[in-house]
């Protein structure tokens, strides 16, 4: 066991931050600006072709009694559905499909992203950025034409003293506006957290198992860890997709519904 | 286990925000009118504000939750023998 195998060794595991490159794929320029096809939108054409194939194939021979296939796709729907009733109530029946595409998009998403050699489309904050800014203006746009210039009462809470509002009303704008910063960041850090940790912990097994000796035997442990985080990782990457959307409904909710 | 870190990481998440964007109006005011500065340093603290106001609103309804939790739970403490419960 020389010094220089090692070092060869070390070279050739991949850093844990290489996994989030951007790598163009097919080159497109459209008047100068890059619209190359690379692997984050390789992978979500490949989403949403899965998410396709999952709903269609699912409900092509939809029957009263269903089969094995077209319960997943009821259940989830079922299941949107009832966050969305139980969040909104009975208005919030016409947003069902946008929260369903929403959810099952990043639900895809984070859950490909565990599998070897895959891409995290939701670890890079501009997508899940993008996302809760969309999220952000839908919102405003429709608490303004639903409610008018009230809907500016939001920020507004009732009963507040009229000395206290300079304070408050700046106070519930910058409560408003880092909505879509804790929606974005929230889903973009855990999988980037959950992700670097696994292959730092996939690191170790290598360089572990390359020292030879009693240090091999050592690898096992790290070896154990990966496993046991790969479980929480999958439970990760459902919660957060989970409360990425039910965030979005509670959202809603507040330009629906004008509670105060 | 995958339930608490997402709640730990999203009441973390809702005080920094607060913070961030508080600190980011209060720069670009400082910007636009020139009164550097003292706009951050008053989005600053209005921020840290609302970030407490959010972390507030997000515990109360992470509570409010738990409760309704416990009260479906309520039906199955009546089957069993309450003496020996408590």
């Amino acid at each position: 066991m020389s010094k220089t195998t090692t070092k060869k060794v070390y070279s050739d595991v991949a850093g844990p931050l290489e996994q989030f490159d951007i790598k163009p794929l097919y080159d497109i320029n459209v008047a100068g600006y890059d619209l190359s096809l690379t692997n984050s939108s390789a992978w979500m054409i490949g989403i949403l072709l899965f998410v396709w194939a999952f709903m269609f194939f699912g409900m092509r021979k939809a029957e009263l009694v269903p089969g094995r296939w077209q319960s997943m796709v009821e259940g989830l729907h079922e299941f949107v559905v009832g966050m969305v009733d139980e969040n909104i109530g009975p208005k919030g029946r016409s947003f069902v499909p946008f929260i369903f595409s929403l959810f099952i998009f990043i639900l895809v998403a984070n859950v490909a992203g565990l599998l070897p050699y895959s891409f995290t489309v939701t670890s890079h904050i501009a997508v899940t950025f993008a996302f809760a800014a969309f999220i952000f203006v839908m919102c405003i746009l429709i608490g303004i034409f639903r409610h008018g210039f009230a809907w500016f009462g939001f920020f507004l809470p009732p009963g507040t003293p009229w000395y206290l509002m300079p304070l408050i009303i700046p106070i519930e704008i910058i409560s408003f506006l880092s909505r879509p910063i804790t929606l974005s960041v929230r889903l973009f850090a855990n999988m980037t957290a959950g992700h670097i940790l696994l292959k730092i912990f996939a690191g170790f097994v290598v360089s572990l198992g390359v020292a030879g000796g009693i240090w091999s035997v050592v690898g096992v442990l790290p070896l154990a860890m990966n496993t046991a985080l790969y479980a929480l990782e999958l439970i990760v990457a459902i919660v957060q997709a989970y409360v990425f959307a039910l965030l979005t409904t509670v959202y809603l909710n507040d330009s629906i519904n004008l509670e105060h | 286990m995958g339930n608490a870190f997402a709640q730990g990481t999203r009441l973390a998440l809702e005080l920094v925000a607060g913070i961030l964007v508080g600190a980011a109006l209060g720069y670009f005011l400082d910007s636009w009118l020139g009164s550097s500065p003292f706009g951050m340093i008053g989005g600053f603290l209005l921020g840290m504000v609302a970030g407490f106001v959010n972390l507030m609103r997000a515990v109360n309804q992470e509570r409010a939750k738990v409760s309704q939790a416990e009260v479906a739970a309520l039906p199955r403490v009546e089957d069993d023998d309450e003496e020996s419960l408590f």
